[in-house]
Parts: structure tokens; sequence; C-alpha cells
């Protein structure tokens, strides 16, 4: 039965179409970028960013922005997984204000009097001689102010905590994601330095160009696999076997745990694939080195089966409640939004889809996020369970006939209003 | 022969209809869905220059998918659209009726759209309007392609996100065919997807009339 | 009625599926009345009314329905109605949406549509279920909704893919009576691998196999083909699976230690059979449809596999 579920998949076209996007996205995005070893950095280069928790550098930033979105009147959190913009109400802004008084050291009337603000962003400064127009970078403007000299980080931190509570959770200023998103400082020569050396450390290598293939392939796995599961889902119905399947002996649990286990399997063989070809390319790019690929083999099937395990099983329940089409569009719009909300280095969020780290040095940025990443996987993990638990229950109700046949949103709806149901 | 005329009016009235009310809604629902989703996801007030491209051409293309990828759904199932194409009139002419709305609907989505951003003193011109409804009507005919010759709606979306992928990823690579082109400054070129958009409709079509799925 | 020439020309029809070839130079005439076309499933029956319907194309021979080639589909489908093995219709819809919108796509005035689907709702007895979602109906009605639709253009020609398969012992006299009916006035043709719909209702009959025509010709013809080919005999239960070997079974009655078998044989027993163990009292009987159908398989060289 497996092997008929798996033949299934693997006939299918949007099977065939999945493969094409992973082995594309692998090779116009992974092995474009990758195809020179990395060198030792030499005095005077630029070396990019690293982390600190510094609080001399975190604590600016932060007030800076936290008062610019003040001012904006909008706040971006991600409460649970979504992007959500929040506007704080009257008295919540009270609140936000008398924490910025305490960051900043102004009044609450020296802040509302403030009529100078601008947001930052980029404005035309007219056309170049071609008619393209001409793009400058405008600083935000806010009101001068001075950060108190007895606020101590530790305070600093609480309020910030306060703020992101006002939020709502979920936001820029929750204290646990400070460092990463205030805390950025380009590298000095030592740093890079020793960086480089931590890379260079056999087992470091391997992570770090398998998270870089994590990152790219992530963003295809996220959204992909919903195509394939709903179509196999709903093949049973467009064949019109369903009544057949369904009085078939063999236990729901059997079968629904069957079919998702080939999906699964059969979608993890391209990335799979890939994943060796990763070793396989990096292992020629450092001839001298030998990697040690386990710990991070380990990290790259956490980061990635999670994502196909939950896609699927999100993509079957949501076939199996309503129609495929609308697990397509609610997967795609999780996606796009994950996807346009997420940092493109170190980016973790407690919940979430996406995880990225489109680099492949900046390691103490991951390191500042490894427990969180984790955490997102792990639930990532228990979504896909709970979506094949409840896809499971809805498949066993449609089988003893418990569940409308229709499949249409409003019939069902129509049905528990009124109570009745016509003879189906 | 007035009296021809009129009869037939009054048929193709009625195929428009019924088909508003039998394909229309959903599709029309999901691109409203779409719509609000920009305006909440992007901050559309006060855009200069490449930055009005920017939700246009990252989201708001999408409702050309959701409109024409649909176009064959309800018939989806080969024993209805043998019913149908045994009827004098067939399903040909339905589709292309329905092709025809929905583009329209698309630039009407596109336009309104663009009238909240203007509103919003953002300083849309109109060749992002007319960028727009190309991308979105491209990626929507490769829906259309994929869901029509594949004989089903998910493989028609799946092709949609492939070439938006594809986009995003060999960006200028694509060249006058990139869906992004606009964001990425480059503010011509857009025609020629409309005409890739209708020569795809116009392929997919055909393919699908020589196999009779038409 | 009002036309002319009320005949279907198939001749030397070839139709292939790739390289498989569904239709192998087929040649026949259906004139008005009711038309059987039998034959295993995958025989090329459904083939061959789709061609007829213009839903699908040939790629030799020509075919003219009612005088019209088969190329000009508009004009033909204008004359044809079809309903499909497995009718569905958009579930959401309404019977009376349904046919309303269907009258449409056939290019019917509003009044024309409005009148044909009141009479044809009260032929196929759904009146009741006019504001009925498709999706809410049972199979037999479901079926007697695709009838209604694939009359309510008035066509010339009727044809009905496996009407009765699925349907309960009523509902399938029901719907062959209602064929009956219907082919009063006009060409049906009916295709069925159950032979007992086409023995209750067709005089006129094809048998199709591997795309090949077997055989076509009434039902009487059919009959008088067998004759002389079937017997029975009651036999000990333990030569029953000789019996099977070497002779098409087509019935069997077990009692406690005796089985009647019907069977055919090719040749009229002699007492030479007895001799080989063969049934001894076989008699000879009165071939059916089943047995005759059985008897024209043979007879083509078909193998013929699973007895039961």
């Amino acid at each position: 039965m497996f092997i008929k579920e798996c033949k299934k998949v693997i006939c299918s076209m949007t099977f065939f179409l999945y493969v094409v996007t992973v082995i594309a996205m692998y090779v116009t995005q992974y092995c474009n970028d990758e195809r020179e070893a990395i060198t030792a950095p030499r005095p005077g280069e630029n070396y990019g960013m690293t982390v600190r928790e510094e609080p001399g550098l975190i604590m600016p930033g932060a007030v800076e922005s936290l008062l610019g979105d003040y001012f904006s009147g909008r706040y971006v959190a991600y409460p649970i997984l979504f992007y959500k913009e929040v506007r704080l109400k009257e008295d919540k802004r009270l609140e936000m204000r008398a924490i910025l008084e305490e960051l900043t050291g102004l009044s609450g009337e020296q802040i509302d009097g403030f009529d100078g603000y601008r947001e930052a962003g980029y404005f035309s400064q007219g056309m170049d001689e071609q008619g393209n127009p001409i793009m400058q970078f405008r600083e935000m403007e806010l009101p001068e102010y001075s950060l108190p000299a007895n606020l101590s980080y530790q305070r600093f931190c609480e309020l910030m905590g306060q703020a992101d509570d006002l939020i709502g959770g979920g936001s820029s200023y929750a204290p646990d994601t400070l460092v990463s998103n205030f805390g950025g400082i380009p590298m000095t020569y030592e740093e890079a330095r020793a960086e480089y050396e931590a890379l260079m450390k056999p087992g470091e290598l391997g992570r770090a160009y398998l998270r870089l293939h994590c990152d790219y392939m992530g963003i295809v796995l996220t959204v992909m696999p919903v195509f394939v599961a709903a179509a196999l889902w709903h093949l049973d119905r467009k064949a019109q076997m369903q009544s057949l399947v369904y009085s078939r002996k063999s236990s729901t649990i059997r079968i629904v745990g069957t079919r998702y286990l080939a999906l699964v399997c059969c979608m993890a063989v391209p990335v799979l694939l890939t994943l060796l070809y990763t070793m396989y390319s990096t292992g020629r790019l450092y001839p001298q080195t030998r990697i040690a690929w386990g710990s991070g083999l380990q990290m790259a099937l956490l980061w990635l089966l999670p994502d196909v395990l939950a896609v699927s099983a999100l993509g079957a329940l949501l076939t199996e409640l309503f129609s495929p089409l609308l697990a397509i569009f609610f997967q795609c719009v999780w996606w796009f939004v994950s996807l346009q909300t997420a940092g493109l280095t170190g980016y973790v969020r407690r919940f979430g889809l996406q995880v990225r780290h489109n680099s492949l040095s900046k390691t103490a940025i991951w390191q500042s996020q490894e427990s969180l990443f984790l955490y997102n996987r792990l639930s990532l993990l228990v979504l896909a369970l709970l979506c094949l638990g409840a896809a499971a229950w809805v498949y066993a109700r449609k089988r003893r006939g418990g569940m409308a046949w229709g499949n249409s949103l409003l019939y069902r709806v129509r049905v528990m209003v009124s109570g009745k149901r016509e003879r189906m | 022969m007035h009296m021809r005329m009129r009869e037939k009016m009054e048929i193709y009235g009625s195929i428009l209809i019924n088909n508003l009310r039998l394909q229309f809604p959903w599709p029309a629902l999901s691109a409203a869905a779409l719509l609000i989703l920009t305006e909440l996801m992007f901050n559309i007030n006060s855009l200069e220059g490449a930055a009005v491209a920017q939700p246009l051409e990252m989201l708001l293309v999408w409702t050309g998918p959701a409109l024409l990828a649909t176009v064959f759904l309800p018939e989806q199932n080969p024993e209805i659209r043998d019913v149908v194409r045994a009827r004098q009139i067939g399903y040909l002419p339905v589709c292309l009726l329905r092709i025809l709305y929905s583009s329209l609907t698309v630039v009407l989505l596109v336009l309104f759209f663009a009238g909240i951003m203007k509103a919003g003193e953002s300083q849309v011109l109109p060749y992002h309007v007319w960028g727009c409804v190309c991308s979105a009507l491209l990626l929507g005919a490769l829906g259309l392609a994929g869901a029509g010759i594949s004989g089903n709606a998910a493989g028609g979306l799946m092709v949609c996100m492939l070439y938006y992928l594809a986009s995003y990823g060999l960006g200028r690579r694509l060249g006058a065919f990139s869906l992004f082109s606009m964001t990425k400054g480059q503010m011509e070129g857009k025609g020629w997807q409309l005409a890739a958009a209708a020569a795809v409709t116009m392929g997919a079509l055909a393919v699908m009339k020589r196999r009779k799925q038409l | 009625m009002k036309q002319q020439n009320n005949t279907i020309v198939i001749s030397h029809v070839d139709k292939y599926y790739g390289k498989k070839q569904a239709l192998k130079d087929v040649s026949l005439t259906i004139e008005q009345g009711m038309f059987g076309l039998l034959g295993r499933n995958g025989a090329g029956k459904t083939t061959l009314m789709k061609t007829l319907a213009t839903l699908h194309e040939k790629q030799a021979g020509d075919i003219s329905v009612c005088g019209i080639p088969v190329s000009h589909a508009r004009e033909i489908r204008a004359v044809t109605g079809y309903l499909p093995q497995d009718f569905s219709m958009y579930p959401n819809m309404t019977v009376y949406q349904c046919l309303d919108y269907l009258g449409v796509l056939s290019g019917m005035p509003g009044a024309l549509r409005k009148q044909r689907i009141d009479l044809l709702l009260k032929r196929v007895n759904l009146t009741e279920k006019r504001r009925s979602r498709v999706k809410s109906l049972s199979g037999g009605m479901k079926r007697r909704l695709g009838i209604a639709q694939a009359l309510l253009h008035d066509p010339r020609v009727l044809i009905v893919d496996e009407p009765t398969a699925g349907l309960d012992p009523e509902e399938r006299i029901r719907f062959r009576n209602l064929l009956c009916e219907v082919a009063e006035e006009r060409i049906v043709i009916l295709s069925t691998h159950i032979v007992g719909d086409i023995e209750a209702t067709c005089e006129n009959i094809a048998i199709l196999n591997e795309g090949q025509l077997l055989w076509n010709g009434t039902v009487s013809q059919l009959l008088e083909n067998a004759r002389g080919k079937v017997y029975t005999a009651e036999i000990p239960v333990h030569m029953l699976p000789q019996v099977k070997r070497d002779y098409i079974v087509t019935g069997m009655l077990r009692s406690e230690h005796m089985v009647t078998v019907r069977f055919l044989a090719q040749e009229p027993l002699g007492s030479a059979d007895a001799g080989q163990g063969l049934p001894a009292e076989a008699r000879p009987a009165m071939p059916n449809c089943e047995d005759a159908y059985m008897y024209c398989l043979r007879q083509h060289g078909c193998e013929i596999v699973g007895d039961e």
C-alpha cells in the first residue's frame, strides 16, 4: 500500500513540478552563489556585520526605532504566525508615552508637541539624464533627546518588555530578540579573522554550507509541498472513488498515515539528493580540509523536514476539510507573508514558518538564535502532528458518513446554521 | 434577422449571467482577499518611484492567477466537461467569455487599487497600472495554461508559483519578462508580457482543443 | 418527425489513443429505434459513442449523422443528445438552473427553454426536485436528470452510455422503459455490458470487442445464430471443474450433490462425447441473449476467461 501511494505521488504532475522547482531553486540560487571557497580575511576589507550584546549599541537603536514607531502610530508585530500592524488605542498610547518618557528623558508634552516627524525611506530627487528617478535615502527625523544617564541596561530591557506587551507581543522589542534586532555592528578585522578560523574548523564549515543550503531550500519547501499534498488528497474525490476507498477495511490511521508517509518520503528524496550534492561540491572546494558533516546534517534535517511535514499536513487537512484550492491559497498567503516579513540573516522567531540565514558566515548571529531555532522547528513538528491528527479525524468521520460529501464552505455553513442536512 | 440577433443576445447574455453565478464568485472573492492582503501587508501611502511598484508586482499580480487559473474549475470533472462540450454552443465560447470577464476584473481591481494608493498620496503613474495589469495577466495566463493542460487548477497555480520564484531568483536574466521589472526601476517592456499572456492563452486553448479538452 | 434522413452511417472508422487502436475499421448503419452496443469493458463502446457525439475525433473513415458529416461538430451537436457514463453536473446548481444553463448552451431561447424544461421534468418525474441542488440527488435521480438534459433540445439522436450501471433493479427497469418511450420518435443508441438491458429493449444490436465489430444485426438473428449450441445438463459436483475447462459455462444451479449447468458447445453433442466423460444427458436448450452473446464472442475466437 505504501508503494502504491508512492507511485501515485510520483506519477502526478504536481510532483514533477515540485521536483523541477526544487532543482531549479537549487541550481539558480545555491549553486550560483557558492562556486568559490572562502578565503581568509585581509586587513582593511569590509567584513560585514555581527551582533553583540552591548548596551551602548542596543539601547540607542531600539529607543530610536520605538520612538519612530510611536510617531508613525504603527507598530509591527508577529504575535503568533502572522505579520500584524498594530495601532494603539488612546490609553495604551499614553502608557507607551510613559515608557518613552523614561527612555528618552523627554516629557510627555515634549514628545507630543513635536511635529517635525518624517519616516525614513527613499525619496526621489528629480530625474537623471535617462529619465530614471534618482533615489536618495533620508533618515528619520525625530525630536532631539539623549538617553538618561541613570537608565540601566536591565531597566531598559524591562521597559522594552513592557512596550512589547503593549503592542501585543511578538514585536522586535521583545527582550529575547533585542540583541539580534539592534545589536548589529560592523566586524573588526580581529573578529573577522576569528570568525574565519572558527568557520574553518571541520564541523563548522559543513554547518555553514548546509545552513546556506537550507536557507534557500526552505523558501521552496515552505510552499511547494502544499500543491503535491492537496493534489494527492484530492485525487480520490476527483476519481470519484471516494465511496470505494471509504468502504475498504483498513483503518483510518493506516490509510491516512501511509499516504502521508508516502507523500513526505517522495518529497524528501530530491531534498536529500541536493543535500548530498552540496556535501560533494563543498568537499571539492576545500580539498585540504576534512569536513565533518554530522552535526550539519542533523541541523539540515531538523531545518527542512519540519517544513515539508508541516506544510503537507496542513495542506492535507485543509483539502480534506474544504478544498485543495483553499489549502493552496492559505499556504501561499502564509508563505508570502512570512517570507516578506522575515529578515535575511539570523531570522528565527519562536513561532513561524520561515527560518532564514542567508550567509555563510555571521556565525555569531546564528548561534545567538540556536535555542529559538530548536523551539521554532519543534513547534512546526507539533503543528504537523496536530494537522495530521485532525485530517485523520475528519477522514474517519467522512468514512462513517458523518460528514457531508459536499465540499462547499457555504453549504456546510448552511447545514450548521439550519441544523438539517439534505440527503447526500 | 432582427429577431435572430435579439435571440442571440439573449442567449449570450444568459451564458454570461449563468457563469457569473457559477464560476465567478470564488475566484472574485479570493482576488478581493488578495487586494485586502496587499493593503494590509504593504505600506501603500506616500510612496514614490520604484516603491510604488512593489506592492503591485509582489502581491497584486496574483489576482491574475486567482481569476484566470480557475477558469476551467467548474468543469474540472471530465464528465461534466463532456456534457457541456456536447452542447451546440460548446465549451470554447464559454471559456472565452470567462477569460474575457476575468481579465476585465483584473484590470478593474488593479485600477481600483491604484486609486486607493493615489488617495494615500502615492505617486502612481499610468505605467504602473499598465505594468501590473500586464504582469497579472501573464501570470494568470500561465496558470490558465497549466490548469487547462493538466486538467487541474492546482497544477496551474503551481506553474504560476514556479514562474514567480523564477522571477524572484533570476532577476534581470528574465529581461522584459521579469515580473519584478518595475520594482527594479525598469519602466518599459511590460507590453511584452501582455503579448506573451495572449500567446500563452491562445497556445493553451489550441493544445486543449487538439487534445479534446475543449 | 420533421426530417428526411434518420440514419447514422458509420463506415470504416479507425481511432487511436496514442499507439493503442481503440476502433478498428468499424462500419455500421443505425436506423430509427433502440440500438444496443454490447461489449466488455474497454471494448470501444464509449469511444464510438463519444466519436458520434463529436467529443472525440476519428482518424479515418466517415460518419454521418442524419446526413450531416461528423466533422460539422456544431450541426451534429444540434441534433444529438449525449448522456455520459457517469453523468454528473455542477453540484451546487439546482436541477432547474442546470437544465436552464445547458439549454442556453444548446442555443435555445428563453421561452422555449422554460417550456421544454417543465415538460421534461414532468416526464422524468423530477418536478418536485426542481429546486434541489444536484449534489443532493440520489444516483437514479441524477441519471434521470441526465436523460432530461440530453433530451432538452429535442435531438433526433440520443446517445446513452451505460445508462443502467449502478442503478437498483427497480430504477433500472424504470429507466429502460423511459428510454423505450423516447425511442419511438428518434434514434437511441445505448451501450451496456449488461446483456439483460439489451434483451429487454433493443431491436438491433452490435457487439464490439477490442475495437472490432463482431456482430451487427437484430436480437433474434443473434439468438438464431446460437441455436443448437446451448445445452443444459445435470452433472455431479466433482465433474464441474472439467466441464468448466472444456466448455463455456453460462449458468449453473447447485443442488446438494448435483449441479445443473448451462453451457455452450461448438458442435452438436453426440454420443461420442459421452465417452469422454462429458455430460451424457446434455439436452439442447433455447439460447437466451446472454448465451448468444457469449457464443458470438467465442465464435470470433475471443478468449473467454473467468468462469464465474
